[in-house]
């Protein structure tokens, strides 16, 4: 009881501060210097019709390099936790997915891939990008779990995949400390024409490469996770 | 900056070497375990080329998307992070050497890809220019240390690695309101850019954004109350990745504290509460670091004694204070590196964490106790060891302004290092002249762990016997603190 009411003192205190705060502060009124550059000149310096995808891979891409990382880190640390060893690995199935999943989750599934390809291909023209379009490509993956008790991505081919993408991305990267700009992650390809699928440069190559390595990541996470639910006895 | 180093590549390079991992880990697996050593070698070269130029100019930038900041990020290493990039570099380095020899469990190509972004994100956080991207690089470490610390997967490492997951992730979701809180203030992230607008906001104002970046740093920074996570985390991971979180991880987001509160919340008043915090936190650490009984779980409560110590020498708001307080960030992360790395090997001998099982060690495993104890009389302040400089610097600054305060701070820090004393005597001399419970061949730690603290040990002779250098240039960083030089050079180098 005391506790509940020291909790909820503290609480009260931290909301008051933040709508003290908050108040003096209007949202988005004079003061977003830099968001306003970006507003006026995000098109025409990146080349990419979607401005979020313009500030996210373009000016701030570095943070977007550290998301990636962040997603990495998260899915080891995953499978680090549920790492299982060889013969505990198979799952069993108390009631077997019925006829209705089993051939749904086949004709829905490549309509499900080719989705999550439109929206990575076009991040920087539509809203999406890279980690929407890899989320929904693994969901899709997670159809194919449930459906087949016996469906096993290989984790091999996956970590290739996953590895590939995070070495585009640094690579392109890097490929900028070469150009005259000297400048990390710096948009050396040309602009193209607006609004067309080849356009904004290296924008694109990145959120592909982002697509694949969150849909690589997020099956992983999934197989890892499925295992340890659906395995004998969930036990490590 | 065509044809000179970039701090860039302090990050991008072992970025680069994690991917790799990964994608050598599903066909060719062997040669997993020494990229590591590759990417900090790298790194290495870089902060060897970045010396003279960071010396030399005061500072280096490396802009980010061929935009000026503060539209972009930049990177920004002037000599305090040039000094933290370079222990978080040698400790990746020789950790990353250590492994080799350590680590047998699986999943082996995961422990290495995690090990390789835990010092990347380290690195970053240090030498990043701009708000935002530290909270980025603060997550890469925080999360690439959950998965570590639960590595070993008992009951224990779970626990702790939750622990600290739940813990961890309220002082990112803090720091990030207290992030938001300044952007809605200012509408800029970039540090520069932001000391300079932020002088229009009232102290209140600032006071609330500060206490939200306190609380978040200061949950990975181990300051005293909201440190409950760490005498779990550090004692439960690998002895390679302990060293890591002792030695340079809570330091890291010590620095980032230092940092904003000399950028941004330069006031008396913060200061003061700043001294508080720093001499509870001193008490908590070694008073409880005297009663335990696991090796490991001493060690980690005397880094949060050592971080509190320097986090009072720094809040003491001074050019000595500041001195002493880098000082011993220096003393600390070397030697409290050099102490996990020494007792991981016997650890891994031994197989007992406890200390009544160290008996008769210093006759076994002559080498090893011998670091181990370079190592804690340095990190006790004994002469002649550099720990000897940085505490007598810390006692100068803060007897610089001698009121009863400071006084009786004083006898507190001289207090705890003789409790910090006694603790690592008994174990010296348990060690040396305990007599062991079973008459046990043990031999020597095996030969990467052997090559990498000897090293370690190496440099901390080194710069015990000369610390001139380390001296003239913390005496700089200092300076450089007090006049905020951080900002003018940063304008000049067109840092905004």
């Amino acid at each position: 009881m005391i506790r509940k009411v020291v909790y909820s003192i503290f609480l009260a205190i931290i909301v008051l501060s933040l709508v003290l705060f908050f108040a003096a502060f209007p949202f988005g009124k004079n003061k977003m210097t830099v968001g306003k550059y970006y507003i006026d000149h995000g098109v025409q310096q990146t080349g990419a019709a979607n401005i979020v995808t313009s500030v996210v891979l373009d000016y701030r891409g570095f943070d977007t390099l550290g998301e990636v990382s962040v997603l990495f880190a998260a899915a080891a640390g995953v499978g680090v936790l549920l790492h299982m060893i060889g013969e505990r690995r198979e799952r069993k199935v108390k009631v077997p997915p019925n006829f209705v999943v089993r051939v749904g989750s086949r004709i829905v599934f490549p309509f499900i891939l080719l989705f999550g390809v439109y929206i990575f291909v076009h991040g920087h023209l539509t809203p999406g990008g890279g980690f929407q379009g890899g989320s929904i490509i693994a969901s899709g993956f997670l159809l194919l779990y449930l459906a087949y008790p016996n469906y096993k991505l290989k984790r091999g081919g996956l970590a290739a995949i996953e590895g590939l993408a995070g070495l585009t991305f640094v690579t392109l990267g890097l490929y900028g400390l070469l150009t005259p700009k000297v400048s990390f992650l710096y948009n050396f390809l040309p602009m193209g024409v607006f609004n067309t699928l080849v356009s904004a440069g290296i924008l694109p190559i990145i959120y592909v490469a982002i697509g694949f390595k969150v849909a690589s990541e997020f099956a992983g996470i999934i197989d890892d996770m499925i295992c340890d639910v659906m395995c004998r006895g969930g036990e490590k | 900056m065509v044809g000179g180093a970039h701090p860039i590549l302090l990050i991008a390079v072992p970025l680069f070497f994690v991917f790799l991992i990964v994608f050598f880990s599903s066909f060719f697996k062997g040669i997993v375990k020494y990229l590591p050593i590759i990417a900090f070698g790298i790194n290495l070269i870089v902060i060897y080329q970045l010396i003279p130029e960071v010396l030399g100019k005061g500072m280096v930038i490396s802009t980010t998307a061929g935009f000026k900041p503060p539209l972009a990020i930049d990177i920004v290493v002037d000599r305090l992070s040039l000094i933290l990039a370079a222990i978080g570099s040698v400790l990746g380095f020789l950790v990353a050497i250590y492994n080799v020899s350590y680590i047998d469990e699986e999943p082996q190509e995961r422990y290495y890809a995690l090990f390789t972004l835990l010092v990347t994100g380290i690195i970053w956080m240090v030498v990043t220019g701009d708000i935002f991207n530290l909270f980025v690089a603060f997550e890469v470490t925080s999360i690439a240390a959950f998965g570590l610390v639960g590595f070993h997967r008992d009951q224990g490492a779970v626990e702790a690695g939750f622990k600290y997951l739940v813990m961890g992730s309220i002082g990112g979701g803090m720091l990030l309101v207290g992030i938001i809180m300044l952007y809605a203030a200012t509408g800029t992230l970039n540090m520069v850019d932001l000391a300079q607008k932020s002088v229009h906001l009232t102290f209140g104002q600032k006071f609330l954004a500060y206490s939200m970046i306190f609380i978040g740093l200061g949950i990975e920074g181990a300051l005293f109350p909201l440190n409950a996570w760490l005498p779990d985390a550090h004692p439960a991971a690998p002895s390679s990745v302990s060293a890591i979180l002792s030695g340079i991880m809570t330091t890291a987001a010590i620095y980032a504290l230092y940092r904003l509160t000399n950028l941004m919340f330069d006031y008396k008043q913060i200061y003061t509460i700043l001294l508080f915090f720093g001499l509870l936190t001193l008490i908590f650490g070694e008073v409880s670091a005297y009663f335990q009984q696991d090796i490991k779980r001493m060690l980690a409560y005397s880094t949060i004694g050592q971080t509190g110590l320097f986090f009072f020498a720094f809040a003491l708001d001074s050019a000595n204070g500041f001195q002493g307080s880098i000082m011993q960030i220096i003393n600390h992360s070397v030697s409290k590196a050099l102490l996990f790395l020494v007792t991981g090997g016997m650890i891994l001998r031994i197989g007992s964490r406890k200390i009544e099982d160290f008996a008769g060690l210093g006759r076994k495993m002559k080498f090893s106790s011998f670091f181990l104890a370079i190592g804690a009389f340095s990190l006790m302040g004994l002469p002649p060891f550099f720990g000897f400089w940085s505490k007598l610097k810390i006692i100068f600054a803060a007897l610089q302004n001698p009121n009863f305060f400071m006084v009786a701070s004083v006898v507190i820090i001289l207090l705890m290092s003789v409790v910090e004393g006694a603790y690592f005597f008994k174990l010296l001399q348990n060690m040396y002249f305990g007599k062991p419970a079973e008459n046990l061949q043990i031999s020597e730690a095996p030969a990467g762990i052997l090559i990498s603290f000897t090293i370690l040990g190496l440099i901390l002779i080194f710069i015990s016997v000369y610390p001139t250098p380390i001296i003239n240039l913390t005496h700089q960083v200092a300076n450089d603190l007090m006049s905020k030089s951080y900002i003018n050079i940063a304008l000049r180098l067109g840092g905004l």
